[in-house]
């Protein structure tokens, strides 16, 4: 019990935008932290992400013909979190994206640094003594998405109607999260939302705010050397639709949405190693007007404890 | 406890204010879309082997989701030529070339649809011109 919470005493979750499009949004990048380890103060860590998404988009013209994308989103990313004070914690992400697929049967090949986040949370409620009561903790904070990535402004294929491939969004980005575990004993859940306000690219372009939230049941399994969470739940992400151009407030009605996930995984920690793997599926879903379909993710991340 | 209520109210709010989307209310006013003409002239006649240049300026107040081009025999509606392509803008060149290959005479029409409102508004403008072999 009292491992449980030691081991379980801050989780978060968020969504940040890394490679949004007038048809994918924020679909093709989420990022969920997961569980994480309280008796350390800090960590490094090395994560894998893949999602992907077909677009079937119907001509302006001709709605019979229809306009057929594939994606393919990989990205790996370097993250941490250091802890100012015990109740201050300041996490960055530094994401790869390694993009693929064909947009109109042409070939995407986009590899490039993305774009980066810097988070700081506090924590505003926390209750550990009890054994034997619910044992929670309640984080919330905010931060901003840097534009790093590339992005070449609006391409060819932008003008085609796939804005955003690119490694890079274009725009700086500003969230907000809370997250709230609660525990007893062996069991415990997590509720988790984030917000994402979006700014205008130079080009005018503004993706649309989104809001990416969680609940995750999770369960330990304390093994002689190691520590076992598999976690079951569901993810809602809801977006808003892009402008085309914000400042003469074009909204892309072809774009925004929401999607419903059903995730399962688990995650280990032994000693100053931690490791995790989540696998997503959709439930539901209704993307760009239902013209996007988005496709079951995975998740992946090992790192350092200290 | 009462500052993370009125915290979360506060953020609520914004959320809830941010989410309000504004549009742009001249979508879908097709008297404001323009099409003009540098190449080809209105009635020019062209013979077999000739290459037809279509050159022309679209623009509109709001955003052009889209344009097409289309050059069809005006007597049987056939198409001889056409070519789109998306937009996000609100000005367009449009250039495009097409080699006269009838072998008898006709009039053809040039259309050009424009695309607006998100697609569900079209825009056409059309000009004629003639062909012999």
């Amino acid at each position: 019990m009292k491992q449980l919470f030691y081991i379980i005493a801050t989780t978060m979750a968020l969504c940040q935008s890394a490679a949004a499009c007038d048809l994918c949004g924020c679909a093709a990048s989420s990022q969920y932290m997961g569980l994480l380890p309280q008796q350390y103060q800090h960590f490094i860590g090395l994560q894998y992400q893949y999602a992907s998404f077909t677009a079937n988009q119907p001509s302006i013209f001709d709605k019979d013909e229809i306009e057929n994308a594939d994606e393919y989103i990989n990205t790996y990313q370097v993250w941490g979190r250091y802890s100012l004070s015990k109740k201050v914690q300041l996490f960055a992400f530094v994401p790869y994206h390694q993009n693929r697929g064909t947009d109109l049967e042409t070939p995407i090949k986009v590899d490039g640094l993305g774009d980066i986040t810097v988070l700081a949370n506090m924590t505003l409620l926390k209750q550990e003594a009890c054994t034997k009561k619910l044992k929670y903790t309640l984080l919330v904070g905010g931060g901003i998405k840097a534009p790093t990535g590339a992005n070449k402004g609006i391409t060819q294929l932008d003008e085609e109607g796939l804005p955003n491939v690119q490694a890079g969004t274009g725009a700086w980005d500003f969230i907000t999260n809370a997250n709230y575990t609660v525990s007893h004993g062996k069991s415990g859940l997590n509720v988790d939302a984030s917000y994402t306000f979006t700014t205008t690219t130079k080009e005018h372009y503004k993706y649309g705010n989104h809001l990416n939230s969680s609940l995750l049941y999770f369960y330990q399994l304390q093994q002689k050397w190691v520590t076992l969470l598999p976690q079951v739940g569901i993810k809602y992400e809801y977006a808003l639709h892009d402008y085309d151009n914000f400042d003469r407030k074009w909204l892309n009605d072809n774009s925004g949405g929401s999607l419903v996930f059903a995730a399962a995984g688990v995650q280990a920690f032994c000693n100053h190693i931690g490791a995790r793997v989540l696998y997503s599926i959709p439930l539901a879903q209704n993307y760009a007007g239902g013209n996007v379909t988005t496709h079951s993710r995975l998740e992946t991340s090992i790192y350092f404890l200290f | 406890m009462n500052n993370y209520i009125k915290t979360t109210i506060i953020i609520a709010a914004v959320v809830f204010l941010a989410s309000c989307q504004k549009k742009d209310i001249s979508l879908g006013n097709l008297n404001n879309v323009t099409v003009q003409y540098k190449q080809a002239i209105d009635g020019k006649t062209f013979h077999k082997g000739d290459t037809v240049v279509i050159d022309a300026d679209v623009a509109y107040t709001s955003e052009i989701n889209g344009v097409m081009l289309q050059i069809a025999d005006s007597a049987t509606d056939v198409i001889l030529y056409q070519d789109d392509q998306d937009l996000h803008t609100d000005h367009f060149n449009l250039q495009h070339e097409w080699v006269d290959t009838c072998t008898t005479a006709m009039t053809l029409k040039v259309i050009i649809t424009i695309a607006v409102a998100n697609g569900t508004e079209f825009a056409e403008n059309k000009i004629h011109v003639n062909v012999q072999p």
